[in-house]
């Protein structure tokens, strides 16, 4: 298969992640 | 014959259920609060299905799907990549934008900046980025429907005008119920679509497989990158930047009952539409394998409404017809609702300063509705040549006029008016240059245009906002 579908794939995948990484980080922040 | 009968019976139960949901919201409706963002009591799921449903529209569906059949999947790098990142953004603005308790984003200008000439300028810029955005909308919506029901362009634009006025006349509640029924439309259409494409291979590794032997006109793979990198990447980037400062977006964070549900209701939305740019670049994909005879021969918005009523036709096609049509109207009509409280909130209560009895206000909001869409309907008349392409330039007037003052106004403390003043000036500027250089909405830049009016704002925004920082401390 082309790499180029793998390697979209893979950083379609962390970017969906992002906000939700975001939301974590900044009340685990807001908590300490 | 029989298809178009088909399409009419869903669509004539769509439009009964929009009629039932639409009403509610005129009654629960008593302050401008209220009317705009819902009186900021909206729950986690209410407020997922509308931000969802808001984000999802026909450029997603139609405009993506087309663009992914044409080019492959450089195009969810060129544009997903970049919504998902600037939804990071929002995330992080969160509490900033709940702590100066906004009804419409221009108003941030005043309550950080002190200035009510910002904030006219605020809402005078929404008012004109979103006409053209909606202008995407219907012009989509037009092509799509007119294609399927096989009638005149003009009457299906109008359809959905009607539709518009009617979900947008009762405000925020109107809106949310809805943009609900619209959004669980909308994903039943795309899961339709993407299991009767999917259905016709043996798996999605197989539609990829035989993808990679399609060879374009130019001897170049279908699959291979053939936009150059820096196009690829700063494209995303203005994306990005209009997404996280899109009033659209950033209105809903107000609209919600706490900073913690305004964060979930971003980051589960975008886990939602994860799954559905998925589905869909599938169908773009697997529609090129299935049909690669469209791809010389009718435009980009035009491919969705061709694989549905061809290549994967079935009597469930319906239910994708009415996905495209709830798509278009819970994007256009929380468009609609920014239009009227910019030029109701931002423009005219600062124009005219004496005091407006609130029923009036609500009147001259609900007239403002209507002349926003009648505008859209008589400008939709002249399409743009891609949805995609048009949107992102509209959406980079948003990067260059709104990201540094909402974004640095929040995390600098030094930041000021001067600094504002001058970046918005000079980030246009460069802008402007290089669209009257290049031609308006053309796609052949090497590099989009909003990388160098962003850089120029930048540092427009950081030198005088020192310089102005000396002047004020001066006097």
């Amino acid at each position: 298969m082309n790499k180029n579908v793998l390697l979209v794939f893979f950083i379609f995948i962390i970017s969906a992640l992002i906000p939700y990484i975001i939301m974590i980080i900044t009340e685990r922040k807001d908590n300490v | 014959m029989y298809k178009i009968l088909i399409y009419l019976i869903y669509f004539s139960f769509y439009s009964i259920l929009i009629l039932i949901l639409g009403k509610g919201g005129l009654k629960q409706t008593e302050t401008i609060e209220d009317f705009f963002i819902g009186g900021k009591s909206m729950k986690l799921f209410p407020s997922i299905f509308t931000f969802t449903a808001t984000w999802f529209s026909i450029a997603s569906m139609v405009g993506f799907t087309g663009s992914v059949y044409v080019s492959g999947y450089e195009v969810v790098l060129m544009s997903v990549v970049g919504w998902f990142l600037g939804a990071g953004l929002l995330v992080l603005i969160v509490d900033s934008i709940r702590d100066y308790d906004l009804i419409t984003i221009p108003e941030f200008f005043y309550k950080r900046y002190n200035s009510k000439g910002l904030q006219i300028f605020g809402g005078i810029t929404t008012v004109f980025c979103y006409i053209m955005y909606m202008i995407i909308q219907i012009t989509g919506f037009g092509v799509v429907i007119s294609k399927l029901l096989e009638i005149n362009y003009s009457m299906a634009i109008f359809m959905i005008y009607i539709f518009i006025i009617y979900t947008t006349y009762g405000g925020f509640f109107s809106v949310v119920k809805t943009d609900t029924l619209n959004i669980i439309i909308t994903i039943i259409g795309v899961l339709i679509s993407a299991f009767f494409i999917i259905n016709k291979f043996d798996s999605i590794l197989d539609i990829n497989i035989f993808a990679s032997e399609i060879i374009n006109n130019d001897n170049k793979a279908f699959l291979d990158f053939e936009i150059p990198l820096p196009m690829i990447i700063s494209t995303s980037f203005a994306w990005g930047l209009g997404l996280a400062v899109n009033p659209q977006y950033l209105i809903r964070i107000s609209s919600t009952d706490s900073s913690i549900t305004a964060k979930k209701m971003i980051s589960y939305s975008v886990l939602i539409l994860a799954v559905l740019y998925f589905l869909l670049a599938l169908v773009g994909v697997g529609g090129r394998v299935l049909s690669p005879e469209l791809y010389n021969n009718i435009h980009v918005d035009e491919v969705y409404s061709f694989l549905i009523n061809n290549t994967i036709y079935t009597k469930l096609s319906g239910f994708i017809l009415i996905g495209i049509t709830a798509a278009a109207i819970s994007s256009i009509n929380s468009q609609l609702l920014i239009i009227s409280s910019g030029l109701m909130i931002d423009v005219v209560k600062n124009i005219y300063t004496k005091p407006i009895h609130q029923e009036l206000v609500l009147n001259i909001s609900r007239f403002f509705i209507i002349l926003a869409a009648t505008v859209s309907l008589l400008l939709s008349f002249t399409p743009p040549s891609s949805l995609l392409i048009y949107g992102s330039i509209i959406w980079s007037i948003f990067s260059i006029t709104f990201f540094l003052p909402i974004y640095l106004g929040s995390f600098w403390k030094k930041a000021n008016k001067t600094g504002v003043i001058a970046s918005i000036i000079s980030g246009l500027t460069v802008m402007m240059y290089f669209l009257f250089k290049s031609g308006f909405f053309d796609s052949s830049y090497s590099m989009h245009p909003v990388v160098p009016s962003f850089i120029s704002a930048l540092l427009f925004f950081y030198i005088f906002t020192i310089i102005g920082d000396k002047y004020e401390n001066k006097t």
